[in-house]
This record gives C-alpha cells, sequence and structure tokens, in this order.
C-alpha cells in the first residue's frame, strides 16, 4: 500500500505541467512524441484549441508559427500499460484557410487509478461535511504577497489534493525502480494571431505575456497566467481555478469560479456571479458587475481613477486606498456596511440624495482629479478596513 | 459319547507339538520388504510438470495484474452513495433557504443557477459512464455538488447578516 501511495505522490506530482518541464532532466526508460507540428501563420491566421483533459504550458513563439509538441516519457512501466496510455490520447492537428485547429483528448487517465479512490471521496464529503469554520479577520496583503499566492497556486492544489487523501510524498528518497511517467505539451503561440480556445477539465499554464485577441471557454479547468490584456479578450469561465498575476485590458466573465485571484487588474470589465475574488490592486478604469460574489480588494494604485462596481446579493470586503485622494461613494438599498467595528443597515429611501447609502468624501478634493470608489449595492455586505477587517457574523 | 472335556485337550497337547522353522525370523522380514515396496508409476514425471505449470501460470497471472485493473464497480457505487449523500444536504439547504428569503427573484436565479449545474452535473455523469476511472471527472463531479451545497450556504449565511437589527442611519455619514 505505501508503494502505491509513492507512485501515486510520484504521478500526481510529475503530471503537473510546470513540474514535469523542469523534471523531464530525469532519465526515462522511454520518451514517446504523441505530437509534434509547426504550423506557419500571418496576421489573419486563427488557432483554435479544443482541448479536454489536458494539461500545456502556453509560451510566446519566437518566431511567426505556432509550434505544438506533445511528448509522453515512462519509467519502470510495463509495455502493457505503456501502449494503453498512449492511446488514451487523441490529437490531432490541422491547418485549413488560414485556421489551425488542434484538438488534445485524453480518455481515461489510468494513472490516477493509482488514487485511493475511497481516502479522496471520504475526505471531500469530510471537508463538506465540516461547516463550522473558525472566521478570522480578513488582513491586508501586499501586491507582492498576491503575486506570491498565484505563483504557488499550483504548488498549493497540489498540497491541498495530498492533504485530501493524507499522503506525504517523500520526494528526495524515491528508488530506483519507482515508477514515473511525464507528460508534456507545450504550445508556441505568436503574438500577432487570433485565438480561440475550448478548454474542458484542462490544465494550463501560460509562462508569458498573452496579448493575443482571445476568445478562451473553460469549464472546469485550471488556468494560470502572467499577464493577459488584449481589449478585445472575451473569456467564458465556467468553474475551476483562475490565477492571473495581471490583466491590463478585456472582458471576463465568471461563474461559479472557485478561486479567481488577480495580482493587478486595469481596463477591464468583470462579470462575476458565485465566485470568491482576490485583487491584489485594482489600478484604473475597473467595472464590476456582480451577483452573489466574495470580493476581497487589497490595494488600489496611485491613479486608478475610478472603480465602479454595480453589485446584488455581494460581500465586498475593501481596504482603504493608502495615502491617496480618494472619494467612496455607495448607491442602492438594504445593504450592511461594516467599519471599525459598527454596523450601518443602510437603505436609501431619500430621492434627493439620488440613491446615495454611503459617503467618503474627501475635502481636499475639490477641483481636483480624484480616484472614486462607486459601488451600487443591492442586498449586499460591505466592510472596509485599514489593515484588517473583521467578520462578525 | 460322553467325553470328559479335559481329557480331550490333554491328548492333543501331547500329540501335536509343532515347531517353527529356524529361520522363520528372516522370512518374515524378507516377506515385509517385498510388500512394502512402492509400486512404479510410468508417467510420474508429468504431474511434476502439470504442478510446475499450475504454478507458472497463477505466478505469471499474478505478476501480471495490473494494479489499475481492479473492478470500476465499487467506484461507481462510491459516487452514487456520495452522489445520494450531497443531494440529499442541497434539498435540505435548499427548502431552509426558500424558507429564509420572501426575494421571488433570488430564489428565481438561485433555481436557474442549480438547473444549470444539474444540467452540467448530467453531462459530466456520461462522461462518467464512458470514462468510470478518470480521476479528473470525478472530481468534476464532486466540485459541482459541492459548488451547489456552498452557495446555498453561502446565501443564507448572507441572508441572516442582512437581517439582523443594527443601527438605522441617514445617507451620510
Amino acid at each position: 500500500m505505501k508503494t502505491l501511495f509513492k507512485i501515486l505522490a510520484l504521478t500526481l506530482i510529475t503530471s503537473a505541467p510546470i513540474i514535469a518541464q523542469n523534471s523531464l532532466e530525469a532519465k526515462m526508460d522511454e520518451t514517446h512524441i504523441i505530437y509534434d507540428e509547426s504550423f506557419t501563420t500571418d496576421a489573419n491566421t486563427t488557432l483554435v484549441l479544443d482541448l479536454s483533459n489536458t494539461a500545456a504550458i502556453i509560451k510566446k513563439s519566437k518566431d511567426s508559427k505556432v509550434h505544438i509538441k506533445y511528448t509522453k516519457a515512462f519509467k519502470n512501466y510495463k509495455k502493457k500499460f505503456v501502449e494503453s496510455s498512449l492511446k488514451s490520447h487523441t490529437v490531432s492537428g490541422k491547418k485549413e484557410n488560414n485556421k489551425i485547429t488542434f484538438t488534445s483528448k485524453s480518455r481515461n487517465s489510468r494513472y490516477y487509478r493509482e488514487y485511493q479512490m475511497e481516502q479522496v471521496l471520504i475526505g471531500r464529503l469530510a471537508k463538506m461535511k465540516d461547516t463550522t469554520t473558525t472566521i478570522k479577520p480578513i488582513i491586508r496583503k501586499s501586491i507582492d504577497s498576491v503575486l506570491t499566492q498565484i505563483s504557488l497556486a499550483e504548488r498549493s492544489t497540489l498540497k491541498d489534493l495530498l492533504g485530501t487523501i493524507k499522503i506525504k510524498p517523500r520526494v528526495q528518497k524515491w528508488k530506483k525502480n519507482d515508477k514515473m511517467q511525464i507528460s508534456k505539451m507545450i504550445i508556441f503561440i505568436p503574438e500577432h494571431i487570433q485565438v480561440r480556445m475550448t478548454l474542458g477539465n484542462a490544465n494550463l499554464f501560460f509562462t508569458d505575456e498573452f496579448l493575443n485577441k482571445t476568445t478562451m471557454n473553460s469549464r472546469n479547468s485550471r488556468l494560470k497566467f502572467k499577464s493577459i490584456g488584449n481589449v478585445l479578450n472575451v473569456f467564458d469561465v465556467d468553474n475551476g481555478y483562475f490565477n492571473v498575476e495581471e490583466i491590463t485590458a478585456g472582458n471576463y466573465s465568471f461563474a461559479n469560479t472557485r478561486e479567481l485571484t488577480i495580482g493587478r487588474v486595469s481596463n477591464s470589465l468583470i462579470n462575476s456571479e458565485f465566485t470568491k475574488v482576490e485583487i491584489g490592486e485594482v489600478g484604473s478604469k475597473v467595472e464590476v458587475v456582480d451577483f452573489n460574489s466574495k470580493f476581497t480588494l487589497h490595494n488600489f494604485s496611485k491613479d486608478f481613477q475610478i472603480l465602479d462596481m454595480n453589485t446584488e446579493y455581494s460581500e465586498i470586503n475593501l481596504f482603504f486606498p493608502e495615502d491617496l485622494n480618494f472619494n467612496l461613494t455607495t448607491y442602492g438599498s438594504h445593504t450592511k456596511h461594516f467599519t471599525d467595528n459598527k454596523v450601518f443597515d443602510l437603505s436609501n429611501a431619500n430621492p434627493r440624495t439620488d440613491g446615495i447609502m454611503f459617503q467618503l468624501k474627501n475635502e481636499d478634493s475639490y477641483g481636483k482629479n480624484v480616484n472614486n470608489i462607486k459601488i451600487n449595492s443591492i442586498n449586499g455586505i460591505i466592510r472596509y478596513g485599514k489593515d484588517l477587517i473583521e467578520i462578525n457574523e | 459319547m460322553k467325553r470328559d472335556i479335559r481329557e480331550l485337550f490333554n491328548n492333543e497337547e501331547e500329540q501335536e507339538v509343532k515347531q517353527l522353522p529356524n529361520n522363520h525370523r528372516a522370512e518374515f522380514l524378507t516377506q515385509l520388504k517385498k510388500q512394502s515396496k512402492p509400486k512404479r508409476k510410468p508417467y510420474g514425471w508429468l504431474s511434476v510438470a502439470a504442478i510446475l505449470l499450475i504454478a507458472l501460470t497463477i505466478g505469471f497471472s499474478v505478476f501480471n495484474t495490473d494494479i489499475d485493473k481492479d473492478d470500476p464497480e465499487p467506484i461507481i457505487a462510491q459516487i452514487e452513495a456520495v452522489e445520494a449523500e450531497y443531494l440529499a444536504n442541497i434539498e435540505t439547504e435548499w427548502q431552509s433557504f426558500i424558507a429564509l428569503t420572501e426575494d421571488e427573484k433570488l430564489v428565481t436565479r438561485f433555481r436557474k443557477k442549480l438547473d444549470e449545474l444539474d444540467m452540467d452535473y448530467k453531462e459530466i455523469s456520461k462522461q462518467f459512464k464512458n470514462d468510470s476511472n478518470n480521476i479528473l471527472v470525478i472530481e468534476a463531479l464532486v466540485d459541482n455538488l459541492q459548488t451547489r451545497l456552498q452557495i446555498l450556504k453561502d446565501i443564507q449565511k448572507h441572508i441572516k447578516i442582512l437581517n439582523q437589527k443594527n443601527e438605522q442611519h441617514e445617507n451620510t455619514f
């Protein structure tokens, strides 16, 4: 049983694309090239990626071609297992009418069967039943702290997973005969082409700036970006995890996203529902439309100009901008405001106030260009704090 | 014709006293050795070979039994059990939620969301039937159920906070 656990831990870790990137140096018995193709592109080329049950690293292409390489390496596996594992991948690519289509689907991830299913499910059930979570105050995080959190997102997910099934990987003590398999898909995309992605149960890591005009439809996927920001970006993310160091432009929709962590955001529209959102720094011209999500906004850039939030049944935890002139106004109705251990149940009943519930005005701001936080909230909860927000429930 | 039986025995003892041959002991041992010799079986090596063959076959099949080839049925059974438990909890939370709020729009929106998630679940279930060993699909199934349960719990907590009685204030302070 211990061996099984070791194999599992090994397989899990090595299947993570980032780690796979570094560990390919390990001596493997055999490496199979599942797909290796390059496509020429021009400014009108569209790349269509349809990835299901697939982990991949996306990089900026150094030439004007799309390069896709998919390899799988094995160590200490029987031939039968290797053959079966290779057969579980369906990969195809073609270029027609200046449209490159690449499809990768993987069925029956056999190596995951080394999971102790029972323990996974029991562990998850136990988590589900544990509703008595301790309520901790929220502490303001620096932008660097949020960026570190994003960089560790992959590892923390792995840690959670291993924690759930109660195993301790002994990375340094693996023996020569331990089984190992590493799958590695790398897609190089030139900056100038359009990209359309359909993702299901995918795990993608964009290691470089990704400024291509992108339409993304993602379900149950784990996505991690360094930087995205084409003005014409349209992302539709359903469930899963989304971690990005920086968003500089575009439209992004999130539904039921379990973890949405953004280092910096500016010039963007975020449309969300039932999502947990954490933002390290709010930059210029950010608009949020939300239903029933939880926001934590840690910092504001010096020239954020305006943060405009239209929310319903949302929970907003907002740390006041530091060393900045700003005005804060909340509009709407039936919203609880928490500040300095005080609670104000505010509703706008007076038509003369233009729907204003709460206002914090900088008296020195008259005639100056100051930054504005506007929150339209219906049935919401808004908490304010300088460096710490107490959660009194 | 009457005879004394004691006389009869006395006469016999006198007439028939037989002596054992001198080498009776050696003859007995020779006979005994002859009887205890095993009968030779002409095809004895075949049984040895058969035993070896059976042992090798069992050993080979055990050696080649992939750990991944366990019966998938228990996994399906586990998922069904997890599903049943979650769905029961979701139903309880749903009843508790609709009892807590008077906002019909909110109830409608949640019903729509739960229906969407349920449709998603049915789709993932189809994948699960075709690929019941794929942990990613299993995780998607469990995530879907957890999401439904969690949003119902969260909204109830939210409504309870909204409904707590606190100070009422004017619109500017």
